[in-house]
């Protein structure tokens, strides 16, 4: 069966529709052309019925007529011999008077009638007596060449008064008229030939006294009619409407042309047709063409009306045929053009484009025409240079890129290695425990502990406002100066006031410092705390509670000189703990960007049921880490937990 | 953290709304850093506080680049601080640092 998608496809291709437009285009045309053709076909059909009726009907006639007025001529001319002799005949000796007296007028004359058969002049009988009995002068036309003349051609015997041609003519004479006798078989020689007569009546007064007559083979009017033949199945006949009788082609009733046909055995000759008319006859429309001959007769041309008009619809059908193959050749070249011109190109286009796509960026597309699609090839070239050469560049650039990468990575080795790893384990005064992640390579968080002498323990956690490598710099030298101000061993107070000096001193990036340190003299548990702008750690004294430290107000390191810090001091007792941290645990963000907090901090804290600084530092940061997700981090997370254990 | 601002003929009034911390910070930082370097005459940053619930350093660290800018320009303010936030000031010794009303 037919597939409807096929031709879906096809109309939605560039091809199919530009077909379909052109093809479209040329329907409307012919339909424009067909209704113009409807209006011209009532026009045409005129024109071709006046050819019929004038150019054949007429022109037949008019042959007819003059061929008939010529032997009619002829006739008259004899009637005049033959009105001399009778008056002579009737006013001189009768005695002198023989046929060969008009014979020879006749035989002059006759020579003449190249195309006629025989000429006569015959009285009726008892007009005249001639003395050798003979009433008629008759020549006759053996041969073009050879005229046989007087009573030996017809015998002495002859009758005219009982031939049909001379009743006929007899019977229709009027005086100064002439007649036409019925087409008869000629006698002897000529039984086989159809003749016919006109004569001309030689009157006395107004009593008919003879008959001077022509004779010609009938067949030359009648040959005459056959030759009209306008269409194939056209009815043509000769019909004496006075005698009733008519005269036509073998072709309608199937008989030779010498038969007589009674008018109304002509079945549509009673349908009272005017010159030109239309009638149907035996299921076929006839247009009928009719002229008078002569002396009552009438010429009927009958041609069948789709014969007629034949001519005009085959001239339609044969412009359509070839309208249908001019919008047939337009489409399919049409189609090869553009298969040729826009297919290719496009196949070629996206087989390149595909191959491209593939990873062949090598690959140049060669198209040269049409214009249109060499630009769409050479945008696509250039495409793949500049693929290749990005490429090229990202290639160059993660080099780059790795190669910063793995100098974070010995930066941030660097940026480990300076923080403390030994827990003390071996003093049994407190447990300490701390940890560093920092968000991206590097970091600005710290933390620090040490031994400032042999009692007094030193610990500090710390935040370089911002991330990444300024604050990693950044700390590395804050981280040193700490240290290197700590064994100066200076009253806090001083330290402090040095150490923010120290930051402050080469400070031109705007950084500063949070940070929160913790000196403890493990003999007493006696502790001096230190808070430059850092957020308050946590403390659990024992069997208690974390809670948040109350801590002075001082300023962050980094922003002014000169200032004083003021300084807390305090007492731990054995199983106080202080969890200090950055606020990148608070500020941890997760992927539906909420904070861990403060809150979930508390309550996470006070849940984990060891006091051990390691386990406390594992658990908050395997609960941020199942807070914050897959989400990256935002900050550095830092802790430091001190736990003092006893007083020696 | 939401972020409304007004431009006055030489004076910039930022009214800030929610947590002022390392997610709002930067953009705070960018969108202000902007109205600064294309208002050339501007001589007067104002920071409302009133719907602020929460600074963190790094929102500290902001303020105090502010500052420093302003210093050579004019002054800059930060107005209507909540007692909460205002103890986060304290805490870091920017209530010394920062101008406030």
């Amino acid at each position: 069966m037919f597939d409807n998608r096929v031709l879906n496809r096809f109309f939605n291709t560039l091809k199919g529709r530009i077909v379909f437009i052109t093809i479209l285009f040329l329907f409307i045309l012919m339909l424009i052309l067909s209704l113009f053709s409807v209006a011209s076909f009532k026009y045409d059909k005129k024109i071709i019925v006046t050819t019929c009726d004038y150019t054949i009907t007429s022109f037949v006639a008019e042959k007819i007529n003059k061929d008939v007025q010529k032997h009619l001529t002829h006739a008259q001319t004899l009637s005049i011999i033959g009105d001399i002799f009778y008056h002579l005949y009737k006013t001189t000796d009768k005695n002198i008077f023989n046929t060969s007296t008009p014979l020879s007028a006749l035989l002059t004359t006759f020579k003449d009638y190249k195309d006629v058969y025989g000429a006569g002049i015959f009285f009726e009988p008892g007009v005249i007596a001639p003395n050798d009995g003979v009433n008629y002068v008759y020549a006759f036309r053996k041969s073009p060449n050879v005229v046989l003349a007087g009573e030996s051609v017809l015998g002495k015997k002859y009758n005219q008064s009982e031939r049909p041609w001379y009743k006929d003519i007899k019977r229709n004479l009027r005086k100064g008229g002439n007649a036409w006798a019925n087409p008869y078989k000629g006698l002897g020689q000529r039984s086989n030939t159809l003749m016919t007569s006109v004569g001309v009546g030689i009157y006395d007064g107004n009593k008919l006294v003879g008959i001077a007559m022509v004779d010609w083979d009938f067949s030359t009017i009648l040959n005459k009619v056959l030759e009209i033949k306008p269409t194939p199945n056209s009815l043509v006949m000769l019909a004496d409407i006075q005698q009733g009788t008519v005269m036509t082609s073998d072709a309608y009733f199937g008989d030779t042309v010498s038969r007589k046909i009674r008018l109304d055995e002509v079945s549509w000759y009673d349908m009272d047709l005017k010159n030109t008319d239309t009638f149907r006859y035996k299921n076929k429309t006839y247009i009928a063409f009719i002229k008078p001959v002569a002396n009552g007769k009438s010429l009927y041309v009958c041609v069948p009306e789709n014969e007629l008009l034949g001519f005009i619809i085959s001239q339609l059908v044969k412009m359509f045929i070839i309208l249908f193959s001019i919008s047939v050749l337009m489409s399919l070249s049409l189609f090869v053009v553009l298969k040729k011109n826009v297919n290719a190109p496009i196949d070629e286009l996206s087989k390149a484009a595909n191959e491209i796509g593939g990873g062949n960026l090598d690959l140049k597309v060669n198209i040269k025409t049409p214009l249109e699609f060499a630009r769409f090839a050479d945008v696509l070239n250039k495409m793949t240079d500049d693929i290749k050469k990005y490429i090229e560049n990202i290639a160059v650039f993660s080099r780059e890129k790795e190669k910063i990468e793995s100098e974070l990575n010995v930066a941030r080795q660097i940026q480990y290695s300076v923080l403390p790893d030994d827990t003390f384990s071996d003093v049994k005064e407190f447990d300490i425990y701390a940890s560093m992640d920092t968000a991206k390579e590097v970091g600005g968080d710290f933390y620090d502990y040490f031994f400032i002498d042999d009692k007094r323990f030193f610990f500090s956690i710390a935040d370089v406002s911002g991330k990444g490598v300024p604050a990693a710099l950044f700390m590395m030298t804050t981280k040193a100066l700490i240290k290197s101000i700590a064994d100066e061993k200076l009253p806090p107070d001083e330290f402090i006031k040095k150490v923010n000096k120290g930051v402050c001193a080469d400070n031109r990036q705007e950084f500063f410092v949070t940070a929160f340190m913790g000196i403890v003299d493990i003999t007493t548990g006696q502790i001096t705390f230190i808070n430059a702008g850092h957020n308050p750690p946590l403390v659990k004294k024992k069997s208690g509670k974390f809670a948040y430290l109350k801590l002075e107000a001082n300023l962050v390191l980094g922003i002014m000189n000169n200032i004083e810090y003021k300084i807390q001091k305090s007492k731990l007792d054995e199983g106080d703990i202080i969890f200090a941290y950055t606020d990148g645990i608070v500020e941890a963000i997760n992927n539906q960007g909420k904070l861990y907090g403060d809150e979930r901090l508390l309550n996470k804290i006070n849940s984990i049921k060891s006091d051990a600084p390691d386990v406390i530092v594992k658990e908050i940061k395997n609960d941020i880490k199942s807070f914050v997700q897959d989400a990256p981090p935002s900050d550095d997370v830092t802790m430091v937990v001190f736990k003092f254990n006893k007083t020696k | 953290m939401n972020f409304e601002y007004a431009l006055n003929d030489n004076s910039l009034n930022v009214k800030l709304t929610g947590r002022v911390d390392v997610i709002s910070a930067p953009v705070l930082h960018e969108k202000v850093n902007f109205l600064l370097s294309s208002n050339e005459n501007l001589n007067k940053l104002i920071f409302d506080f009133s719907e602020v619930s929460y600074i963190s350093s790094m929102g500290l660290r902001i303020l105090l680049d502010f500052q420093k800018t302003m210093a050579q320009r004019g002054s800059m303010k930060v107005i209507n601080v909540s007692s909460d936030v205002f103890e986060i000031f304290k805490a870091t010794g920017f209530d010394n640092i920062l101008s406030f009303s």
